[in-house]
């Protein structure tokens, strides 16, 4: 019965992703194709403006650039259905390839600095409610608002100005030491700064979340009751704010991953990291639709997957929502 | 003979935004071992503070003006948060009004008893904390403990609820026990088997209980002496026959005659006349 319920939640909820991704798909296409800029430049460089027309139309035909949008959406689906996004303009090689070469570098980055979002942010809540309203807390709340209000891009100049230009401590941009891509430590320099940037530029706002939820749950009569148990603060805090507080910040976390990615595309275009932000960037410049199609899907389904998750977190993973599902039964026959 | 708990002229402020805000004035009360006393009053006059001022569970903003408290002749006046702790695992404990929200949504009540057990005994086995869970939780009128002890407060009634908060605040051996109105938010038989288990309760362990209530049928069963408050002050004590049947304050006279029971038997009765229809006491 139960089993039979969770399919069909699950079930739905897959339904819904992939017609959302479906949706998308469609119009990032159309909208692609609207904007201004020529896609034969990023195949052929510079040799565009000296071609005939005739040339042109040929060049057209051959990327399957003739024929109106919605017949080439559709060639488009059905090669992606097939695992086959076309080729980059630019790059000449398969789009997925592509990708493939930058993934690791954005997921690194990424990855890494929503990690340190993920554990530092609630370590600086539990920090600001446990001296509520003292100095700490006002200090972290104000620093936090101000910092957050810089944006990244200058943040990242000042950084780059200070740490690699004055003081030559960390490189100023790309992804490792020219002809040393298998260096490590090396690799793990050139990350500092970016990371650092993604990092402060996120964390306020996450951390503050933490501290105000945290803060409401101090509030409650569970508090009081705890304590009249003769709970120590850490516990009550801890093990009792904390636990609650949890679902809504894990639900929130889902929804930050897409959030803190997006901080990653600016950081790495100002960086030169070669990562997914920088390509997306060339791909929209350079008007490399086969390439931008994926790196859009990619980015939007990653958004699609992470509010979907959230949602599950919120429904099924607070026992309060759940009780109310499963909870009934129990109390009928306990009285029995 | 002094009180295991003596209360000294307590006067209590809130800081508000409008300035600061006197809640109790001057009050002055003791509880022997083992005794119930009732704090009746209406709504407002001071009862939770008065409780929550012993047990320093107040927010930040309260503070205590002047007076003392002591328990077991020692004075907890200056106490912290810490010395508190200790108080509150072995001396004092405290149920409420609200059972359900009093009981943390995401942790079941056996985990919330446990609690209770293992902060006074950190050194005590597994086993041994199980069983003493469920001892407690059969001595606050739960049978079938083990049955209950997996499930969450949103599974259980009001009343279920109240017997784990009990059950909680009975692990660190009280010996004074504050009962905020703690049967005002459930039904009527509910509300007599809570009354009945803290007079059993009482009985069996001596403990005193400062019982609040606006419910004077409820202090008439349970207590030994009144403590009437209004508005931050105690207007009126003594034994619960001598204030029901001869209250001195008009406010006491209120309260009683807010209860049918003795609206109608005990003061109209006796001088033979029924009021009409009798629903305008209800
Ligand atoms: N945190 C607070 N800040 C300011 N005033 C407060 C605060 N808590 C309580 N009070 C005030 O203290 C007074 C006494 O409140 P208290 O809760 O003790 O009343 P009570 O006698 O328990 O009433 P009830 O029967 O409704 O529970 C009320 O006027 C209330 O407004
Ligand atoms: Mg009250």
């Amino acid at each position: 019965m139960v089993y039979k319920n969770s399919c069909l939640y699950y079930g739905k909820k897959f339904i819904n992703f992939i017609l959302s991704v479906f949706v998308l798909s469609a119009a990032i296409f159309y909208i692609a194709r609207l904007a201004p800029g020529d896609p034969l430049l990023s195949y052929y460089g510079s040799r565009v403006e000296k071609m005939s027309p005739e040339e042109r139309e040929q060049a057209e035909r051959k990327l399957g650039l003739d024929k109106p949008v919605y017949i080439q959406y559709i060639s488009w689906l059905e090669n992606a259905v097939q695992g086959n996004f076309g080729i980059s303009y630019k790059y000449k090689t398969d789009v997925l390839k592509v990708i493939s070469r930058r993934l690791p570098n954005t997921l690194f980055l990424g990855g890494t600095s929503f990690l340190l979002v993920f554990l530092i942010a609630p370590v600086i809540g539990v920090l600001c409610v446990w001296h509520e309203g003292k100095w700490p807390d006002r200090l972290v709340c104000k620093t936090g608002t101000i910092i957050s209000c810089i944006p990244e891009f200058w943040m990242s100049l000042v950084l780059i100005l200070v740490f690699a230009v004055k003081l030559k401590w960390l490189p100023s941009s790309g992804a490792y030491y020219i002809g040393r891509e298998d260096d490590i430590p090396g690799r793990i320099l050139h990350l500092i700064l970016p990371i650092t940037v993604v990092v402060t530029g996120h964390l306020w706002y996450y951390a503050y979340m933490v501290r105000n939820k945290l803060a409401e749950e101090t509030r409650t009569m569970y508090v009081l009751f705890a304590k009249s148990k003769g709970l120590s603060k850490k516990d009550i805090i801890l093990r009792h704010c904390l636990r609650n507080a949890m679902p809504s910040y894990l639900s929130i976390m889902a929804i930050s991953v897409p959030h803190i990615m997006g901080g990653t595309y600016i950081v790495e275009t100002v960086f030169s990291y070669p990562g997914i932000g920088t390509l997306s960037y060339e791909s929209a410049r350079y008007k490399d639709y086969n390439l931008l199609m994926v790196l859009c899907i990619l980015s939007g389904i990653l958004v699609i997957l992470c509010n979907t998750i959230a949602q599950v977190i919120n429904e099924q993973i607070d026992p309060r929502v759940k009780g109310n599902k499963a909870g009934r039964a129990v109390e009928v026959d306990g009285i029995g | 003979m002094s009180g295991i708990l003596e209360v000294k002229n307590l006067s209590v402020s809130f800081n508000t935004p409008d300035g600061e805000l006197q809640i109790l004035r001057d009050v002055s009360f003791s509880i022997n071992k083992g005794e119930v006393l009732a704090i009746a009053g209406e709504s407002g006059s001071g009862k939770s503070v008065l409780c929550k001022t012993v047990m320093k569970l107040l927010p930040e903003s309260a503070s205590i003006k002047s007076g003392r408290i002591l328990i077991d002749g020692v004075d907890i006046t200056g106490y912290s948060q810490k010395d508190m702790d200790k108080l509150r695992r072995n001396v004092l404990s405290m149920i409420f009004q609200d059972p359900v929200a009093a009981l943390n949504p995401s942790i079941s009540i056996g985990k919330q008893i446990t609690e209770a057990v293992r902060v006074r005994n950190p050194d005590m086995k597994r086993d041994a904390v199980y069983n003493q869970v469920i001892k407690l939780m059969k001595l606050a009128g739960i049978t079938e403990p083990e049955r209950w002890y997996k499930l969450y407060p949103h599974n259980l009634s009001g009343g279920m609820c109240q017997r784990s908060v009990i059950a909680a605040a009975l692990a660190s051996n009280p010996k004074i026990l504050f009962a905020d109105e703690p049967t005002t938010s459930l039904d009527v038989i509910t509300q007599v088997q809570i009354l009945d288990l803290l007079g059993d309760i009482q009985k069996k362990f001596l403990t005193a209980i400062v019982f609040v209530s606006h419910d004077m049928g409820a202090v008439a069963r349970i207590a030994d002496r009144v403590l009437v408050m209004y508005a931050g002050q105690i207007v009126e004590t003594g034994k619960v026959e001598d204030i029901f049947y001869a209250p001195e304050h008009p406010y006491t006279l209120k309260l009683i005659q807010s209860v049918p029971y003795f609206k109608y038997s005990s003061i109209h009765c006796a001088s033979g006349t029924y009021p009409p229809g009798g629903g305008s006491g209800g």
